[in-house]
Order: C-alpha cells, then structure tokens, then sequence
C-alpha cells in the first residue's frame, strides 16, 4: 500500500508546477554560476602559479643567506566551488622567516579587502537555496491541501492506516527530491568534468559524492519540516507562512546571530593587551640581540654599501670590521630569533584559543539550523573548513624547520655568505678615518664591477602541501550527518504522533 | 471609493493571523538590531577615542623637538556613524584603521577583532529588514490579492460595481503600500526608542530628516515588490503557484544577483596582492637607490665616504614619491574593482536599494575612501607647516626626507603644541548623485513593472 501512495506522490509531484519550476531554476543556475566559478578558479590558478614561479625566481637569484624568506601559498582548491568556506576570510600565503612562526591570518591584509562588500558565491548556496524551498513547496500543502480539497476523507474511507499515509507521502518525496540532487549533481559533475583546469582524482569525485548526499539529506529535512507543519496546520496557507517563517529563521536568523552570540560570549581579550604583549616580547628581544652586538668589540670602522635582492637588502661592500662583526653575531642573533619566534606563537595562541572556543559555542548554537549544519558538512568536504586552513598552517610551520635545519646544516649562520657577497680576500681592510676617505670610494667602484654570482639553491627544501585526507574530514562532519539524519526521523515521528489525532473532516 | 478599497483591503491585511506573526517578528528583529548597534557602537567609539587620544599625546611629545615630529606614526580610524543604525554599509568588513606620518600613508587595514573561523556573519540593519524581510512580505501581501478574489468570486462582484479597473488596481497598490509604510515606521520608532533610552555617547540618534528620506527610499524599494506581486497575482490564476514562482523570483533578486558581485570584480580589475604590492615598492625603491649617482654624487653613502645630504634627500624623496604612487595605485584600483563588480549586482532592486542607502546614508565604502582623500590632505597640511616652520630656524639644514637619520637636518626647536595642525574628520559631502543615480533606477523598476501589471489587469479574465 504504502508503494502505491508513494507512486502516486512521486507522479503527482513531478506534475506540480512548482517541482517543474524549482528544477528548472536550479538547473539553470548551475548552469550559469558553474562557469563563473570555474572561471574564478581558473584566474586563482593563474594568480597561483604566477606567484610560485615568481617565487621560484626569486629563490634563484638568492645572493645572501638571510635574505631567505620564500613566501609559500596555499592552492586554490578546486572543491571550494561548491563551498567556499572559510577559504576567503584567511589569508592563503605565509613568508617563511626566521622570527616568526607562520599563523593564520585574516585575509584582510592580503587581497583587495574591499571586496568585503560582497556575499560569497558559491554551489552550496544554489543548493541550500533552492533545495530547501523546494522541499518545502512539495511539503507544505500535502497533508492540509488533501484536507481542504476534501480528498483525505476519501483516502480514509479506504482501509488505510494513518501511518502507511505518512510514509508513502514522506517515501514519496524522498525520491522525488533525489531527482533535483541527482541531475543538479550530475549537471555540475559534467561542467566540471569539461573544465581543463580541474582534474579531480578518486577522492575528489568522492567527496562531490558526498556533498550530493548531504545535500539529499538537507533537502530531506526540510520535507520532513513541511510535512510536520502541515500535520499540525489547518490550512494550506497557515502552512506556507509558518514554513517561509521557519525557512528564514533557519537559513539567516540562525547562522547570523549563533555568531553575534558566540563572539559575546567567550569575548576577545582586548586587542591592545595582546600587542602589548608582543611589543614586550619584541623589546626584550631587542635588549638581547644588543647585549649581543655590544659585547663584541668592534675593531675598526664599519662601513657598508647595500645592495637589494629580491627579499631584501645585503652587504655589497663592507669593511672587515663589520663583516667580523656579523659573523660573530650572526648565529647568535639567529638563535634569538628562533627561540622568541616559540614565544610570540605562544601568545597568537591564546588569541587562537578564543576563536576556537568562539567557534565551537557558534557551531552548538546553530545546530538548530539544518542549514547552518550542511553548511558545516559542506565546507568539510570541500576543504574550506577550519580543519583544512589549520592544516595549511602547521604544514607551513613544519617548512620553516627545515629552512632552518637546512641553514642550520650548513652551517649558514656564520659563514660570510649569510650577509654579504664578498669573498674572504675582497674584503676591505680600511680600518682607520683617512684610509675609509681615501680609499672607500675607489674600492666600492671596483667591487662594484664584477657581478657576483647567486647561492646554489637546488638543495634547498621546497614547499608541497598535503591537503587534508577524505578520513580525516569525514570523521569531522560525522556528528553533523547525524544531526541531518536525526532531524529527518525526529519530523518524520512527530508526524506520524500528531497525525494520529488529525482531524480529517 | 479609492477609500473604500483600501480599507477594505487593509483590515483583510491586518487582521489576518499571519499579519500579526510577521509583525511581530518584525519588530523584534528592529529592537535587536537597536540592542546590537548600541551594544557595537559603544565598543567602536571607546577604540576610536582610544587611537585619537594616543595621537594627540604622541603629537604633543613631539612638540619639545620639530625634527621628531615628520617621523611620527600617527594612526586614525574612521569615526563610527549613527547613520550605521539604517545602513551599515559591510563596514565591518572593511579597513578602518590608517597609519600615516608626513612621508606617506600606509595601506589601510582592518584593525579590528575579527573572528576569521567563523563564516562571515551579517549586521543587521534597517537596510537588512527592509531588504530580506520586508520584501518577502511585500510579496506574501500581494500574491494572491486577485487570484484569491478570482478563487472566491469576488473580484467580478467588485467589478459588476461602477468602479474603474485602475481604480481597484491603485486601490489595491495604496493599501499594501500603507500596510508596509505602518509596519516599516513602528518598526523604525522602536528602534529608534531604544537607541534613545540606551543612551550612546557623544552622537544622538540619527537625523530626522535622514530617516525620512531612508523611508522615502525604502518604500520606493518596496513598492517594486508590491508591484511584482500584483504582476504575478494577475498573470497566474492559482494563487499557490503564483506564491511558488514569488519565492523563486525572490531568491533570485535578493540573495543571487548580489552574489555575483565579487566574481564579477575579480573577473573585470585585476589587484595586486599584498606580496606583490610589498614587492613592488621594494624593487622601485632599489631601483632608484642603485642610479643614485644621478641625484648628485655620493647620495648612496649613508655612513661612509664623502656624503651629500642635499642629493641623499633628493634621493629619498623620489623613493618615497614612487612608493606613494604604487599605494595609490592600489587604492584606486581596490576601489574601481569594488565598483566594476557592483555594476552588473545593479540589475536586482535589492542591490540598487543597498547601494543608494549606503549613499544616503553615507556610509560603507564611501566613507573609506574620503577618509583616504582627507587623511591625505592633512598630510600635506602638516608637512608644509613643518617646512614653513623648519625654515625659520637659520640652524637647520632644510633637509625633509623619509629617513629616520636625517632628523638631523631638520630645525632641532621646539614647537608649539596648538599650532600644529591636527586632523578631524570632517563631515562627507553627501553623495546626492549617487543617491540620486540609484534611486532613479528603482523608479524605472516601478514604473515598468507598474505599466504592466496596469496593462495585464485590464485584460485579466476576471472569472
């Protein structure tokens, strides 16, 4: 029995003018942001490689060893197109330097932050949109509608149970609504597909598989929502006002204020007190880094003149006092850096911290929402999520170690190449006032004349992210599909409970 | 008879039970967002107060010595506006903090305590009810406001009466018009209430006739939706299925076309990143610094060998000179990218609404750029007062350049604390042709949309 009502749901929806709309709305959105979409990608790609090659470059006309400061970016990942995430608020590159240790940074420093002004498109937002509304139209009038149109008490005159009733029409909509996600999926999948520039391997279809589901389950819930509101509504257009209610609240309402909540709750530490903090810290450094210098004393007069390269400035010329100077120092200094780099981390800690518990308190607050929970599960499997930016973060800082093993391994620190690019018998030993006015200027000319030679980089560590594995996010959205698949039954018992007492006439 | 009609129409509105929900939901939401601007407007202005009283303290430090003052990091944030209760413009999003000394203006940033884990939330304003809720009402008003008399009968009863079809029509439109002007002012008055009672410091609420002229704005946003409504509500006969393709139609204009936006900026202007741009300025600078020969000669020696400080200034200066012009470069392509990917968004009524109350209401990126424009006039105001007075001293050097080592060549005198010129943001020009611009195009939605739902009434089939 329940077969022949789902049956009959299924032909009478795909009939319906709003079934009919809904899926050519929504086909024709994909068809009309997938190329947008892919054709950002395709400008974020070519941005990308345009700073890595120009990255590289630089590397290879390195003169000095401590202007080594490669910046390394974050790859455009292809899957934001379906859900963009966090990916636009975090900066996406990191420079690689001595005295800090790379941690995530609010993109406003790094991109034209005027595009704020924008709300971010994306797949999901197709999806979420018109997925949830739709399942709703097909809901809200199935059980209040059949009322008012007089057909229910024909139905019951029939031998049927109330509950088969329910079932058939809430199987009916399941499969109704796998067509929209089915096609819409596939629809993206073929644009996709015909894209030179994204090539997805097994994991890639993968997780668009299990975005396609989690959208099926979205949809889902929000039948279940409409079917429970028409259950417990007597007219079809009392159900479609609470639903639009329920639908606002659950799509802007939530997600907006679970935020605005979760930032007065668990608020920040005043940003004054954190700079402080770090200004401190920078301070004492300096006081240390100076004890270094001054307990050498410097024999003789130090002059320099300084060329550029890509990542700074070096010593072109520089007398023997100031070489000597540097090369004493400068493993020293280095040490200091390195070690009150782990002191600073420890205080953009604290401040992480904070967003994180401001976080987690947002993401309780909103399961409420079924939106803003597939948001969640979305922005996982497309790799946008806090969990793929984290991972970026420590593969940048695990970069940073082997930088600083390499140099360390060769022993860079004290070696005359780390600041200048003289060799040990160019070195001017001027010493006193007259012999620096007299013979400065005609030994920089000369030195100035040949052209040194750059640092042999070949051995040097090159960046290569690992974006993060299908298990990993799978296992962070597990509670979230729960949540989808909880709020499906919860609905769909509640339905069946009130249904129960229903007054048919 | 207009009368009659439209209060006939508005009791059916008022007393019906879904009438009273959205209303009700819609007040609340214009007290929170009374409760959240208040609560954020205090905190802004403590730190905008914070940052002007730091500048004034730094400044006066300088005072003792003129040569300190040219190096002097003085760092100002955009004044918070009352006007952010009606439009806020995504201020949030948007740099607020600028750090300049008399050389050169640093690129603008977004001090603010932002937390970038979680998906960027949005202010809600008055611009944000209008615009999401109001609308939607707009269309719940109207979508079967003649298929639902059609329904029932009584739209050719109303016509078997001498009453001219315009005339229901305009009827039909006052009413819903009315409807949302009461729900949008008690709305308002709420929220103006409780900002009153809270108190905010320093600024009171915003300005009277401002808010009328937001209202004004408002209802002409609105009166598109009305309008729409009525359009479908006589095209389609069953008033479920005109409700179907409204709320479609309604994604469509409020949530996806103004999504365009930042694709449509990226795609048109392209915008150095912030590496690139760091990058830049350092290679232009090494590359003046390596023909400094051509500024006189010895103006690459800093510490040794026969100095020239004349041409060593020379020198700086044009460094400083290329690097601004890179930072206004940037700016100005950051803000024609802004631009370029608002043009196509100007399609949706809704993004035509936003734009032109940002304009009214003068905030948004507006502000930021005259901050930019301001803050660059005051340097040149406190540079030339610093060469005027620099030159008085017979001691010094006259020598201003964008070095921290040559303070030396600058009068060593102290100053007077008063006469040194500070910055106060002055009020902005309103942007009258931008206001003015958009609006012009929200009238054009009605008047097409109002010729055709005039021109497809009076062919409807009443039956």
């Amino acid at each position: 029995m329940i077969w022949t009502i789902l049956k009959k749901e299924f032909r009478y929806n795909l009939s319906t003018l709003r079934f009919r709309a809904g899926i050519v709305l929504l086909l024709l959105l994909i068809v009309s942001f997938a190329p947008i979409l892919l054709n950002s990608h395709k400008k974020q790609l070519s941005d990308y490689n345009h700073l890595v090659s120009q990255n590289l470059l630089d590397l290879q006309n390195l003169m000095t060893w401590q202007n080594l400061t490669p910046s390394i970016y974050n790859p455009p990942e292809p899957l934001a197109l379906f859900s963009r995430g966090i990916e636009e608020n975090i900066s996406s590159s990191f420079r690689i330097v001595l005295d800090e240790i790379p941690v995530l940074r609010s993109s406003g420093t790094s991109e034209n932050p005027l595009l704020g002004v924008f709300s971010v498109l994306d797949m999901a937002l197709v999806f979420k949109l018109i997925l949830s509304v739709l399942a709703l139209l097909l809901a809200y009038d199935s059980l209040s509608g059949e009322k008012e149109r007089g057909t229910l008490g024909l139905i019951f005159s029939n031998q049927l149970q109330r509950h088969k009733l329910i079932l058939g029409k809430f199987f009916g909509g399941v499969v109704t609504l796998f067509l929209p996600v089915f096609f819409g999926f596939l629809l993206t999948a073929f644009m996709i597909e015909r894209s030179p520039f994204i090539d997805f391997d097994a994991e890639g279809w993968l997780r668009i598989f299990f975005m396609g589901l989690a959208s099926w389950l979205l949809a889902l819930v929000f039948f279940s929502i409409g079917l429970f509101m028409s259950s417990i509504t007597k007219r079809a257009s009392d159900t479609l006002i609470t639903l639009s209610l329920v639908w606002s609240i659950s799509l802007i309402v939530i997600p907006n204020l679970s935020s605005y909540l979760a930032v007065r709750i668990h608020p920040f530490q005043p940003r004054s007190g954190m700079t402080q903090q770090k200004q401190e810290i920078l301070y004492e450094r300096g006081q240390k880094i100076n004890s270094i210098i001054h307990a050498q004393s410097i024999r003789g007069l130090v002059i320099q003149h300084d060329e550029f390269e890509p990542w700074g400035s070096y010593y072109r010329v520089a007398t023997r006092a100031l070489i000597r100077l540097r090369q004493e120092t400068d493993p020293l200094i280095a040490k200091v850096r390195i070690e009150y780099a782990d002191r600073l981390r420890e205080i953009d800690g604290r401040h992480y911290a904070i967003l994180m518990r401001q976080k987690n308190t947002a993401d309780f607050l909103s399961i409420l929402s079924p939106v803003a929970v597939y948001e969640k599960v979305m922005n996982s499997f497309s790799r946008t999520d806090a969990t793929s930016q984290k991972e970026f973060e420590r593969q940048a800082g695990v970069y940073r170690e082997q930088i600083i093993d390499y140099l360390k391994g060769n022993e860079a620190f004290s070696s005359l190449r780390y600041s200048t690019t003289l060799e040990e018998s160019q070195v001017p030993e001027l010493d006193t006032k007259e012999e620096v006015d007299k013979k400065f200027a005609p030994i920089r000319d000369r030195l100035l004349e040949t052209q040194p030679a750059p640092l042999e980089v070949s051995e040097i560590p090159r960046f290569h992210y690992d974006p993060v594995r299908m298990n990993i996010s799978l296992k962070s959205v597990r509670s979230q599909l729960g949540l989808l698949l909880f709020m499906v039954l919860l609905f769909l018992i509640g339905t069946l409970a009130t249904f129960k007492k229903f007054d048919v006439r | 008879m207009l009368g009659i009609i439209i209060k006939k129409e508005m009791l059916g509105n008022i007393k019906s039970k879904w009438f009273i929900v959205v209303s009700v939901v819609t007040i609340m939401v214009f007290f929170f967002s009374a409760l959240v601007f208040v609560d954020k407007y205090k905190l802004e202005m403590r730190d905008y107060e914070e940052a002007h009283q730091k500048n004034l303290s730094g400044l006066k430090e300088r005072a003792e010595n003129l040569s300190f003052i040219p190096y002097y990091i003085q760092t100002y944030q955009i004044k918070p506006s009352v006007n952010r209760l009606l439009c806020e413009g995504f201020e949030k999003s948007l740099p607020n903090t600028f750090k300049m000394d008399v050389f050169s203006l640093q690129i603008p940033e977004g001090q603010r305590l932002d937390n970038y884990m979680l998906s960027r939330f949005l202010d809600i304003d008055w611009t944000f009810i209008i615009n999401f809720i109001l609308s939607f009402v707009a269309l719940l008003m109207t979508y079967n406001s003649f298929s639902a008399e059609r329904e029932q009968g009584t739209l050719s009863l109303m016509l078997a009466n001498p009453v001219p079809r315009s005339l229901v029509l305009l009827g039909k439109y006052a009413s819903a018009m009315l409807t949302l002007l009461v729900l949008l002012s008690s709305g308002a008055i709420i929220s103006v209430t409780t900002v009153k009672l809270l108190g905010i410091p320093y600024q009171g609420i915003p300005d009277i006739k401002q808010m009328a002229l937001f209202l004004l704005l408002s209802m002409a946003f609105l009166s598109a939706f009305v309008l729409v409504g009525m359009l479908f509500s006589c095209l389609i006969s069953d008033s479920s299925s005109s409700m179907v393709i409204l709320i479609l139609i309604w994604i469509v204009l409020s949530i996806i076309i103004p999504s365009f936006g930042r694709i449509a900026a990226e795609k048109t202007v392209r915008v150095l990143t912030r590496t690139e741009l760091e990058r830049k300025i350092l290679v232009s600078s090494a590359e003046i610094m390596r023909t400094a020969d051509s500024f006189g000669p010895g103006a690459g020696n800093y510490d040794g060998g026969p100095t020239n400080p004349q041409a060593r200034t020379r020198m700086f200066n044009a460094v400083t000179e290329a690097k601004n012009q890179i930072i206004d470069d940037y700016i100005n392509r950051s803000l024609l990218q802004m631009r370029e990917g608002r043009k196509l968004t100007r399609i949706s009524p809704t993004s035509l609404f936003q734009y032109s109350a940002e304009a009214l209401n003068k905030t948004g990126v507006k502000r930021f750029e005259n901050m930019f424009i301001q803050l660059k006039k005051y340097q040149k105001k406190l540079k030339n007062f610093i060469v005027t007075k620099d030159k008085e001293d017979p001691e010094s050097m006259h020598l201003l350049a964008e070095w921290e080592g040559h303070y030396m060549m600058l009068s060593q005198k102290p100053v007077d604390f008063d006469s040194i010129p500070k910055f106060e943001e002055t009020d902005m020009e309103s942007c009258v042709k931008n206001t003015i611009y958009n609006f012009s195009l929200l009238i054009l939605w009605n008047i097409i949309l109002g010729f055709t739902v005039y021109i497809s009434f009076r062919k409807a089939d009443v039956r």
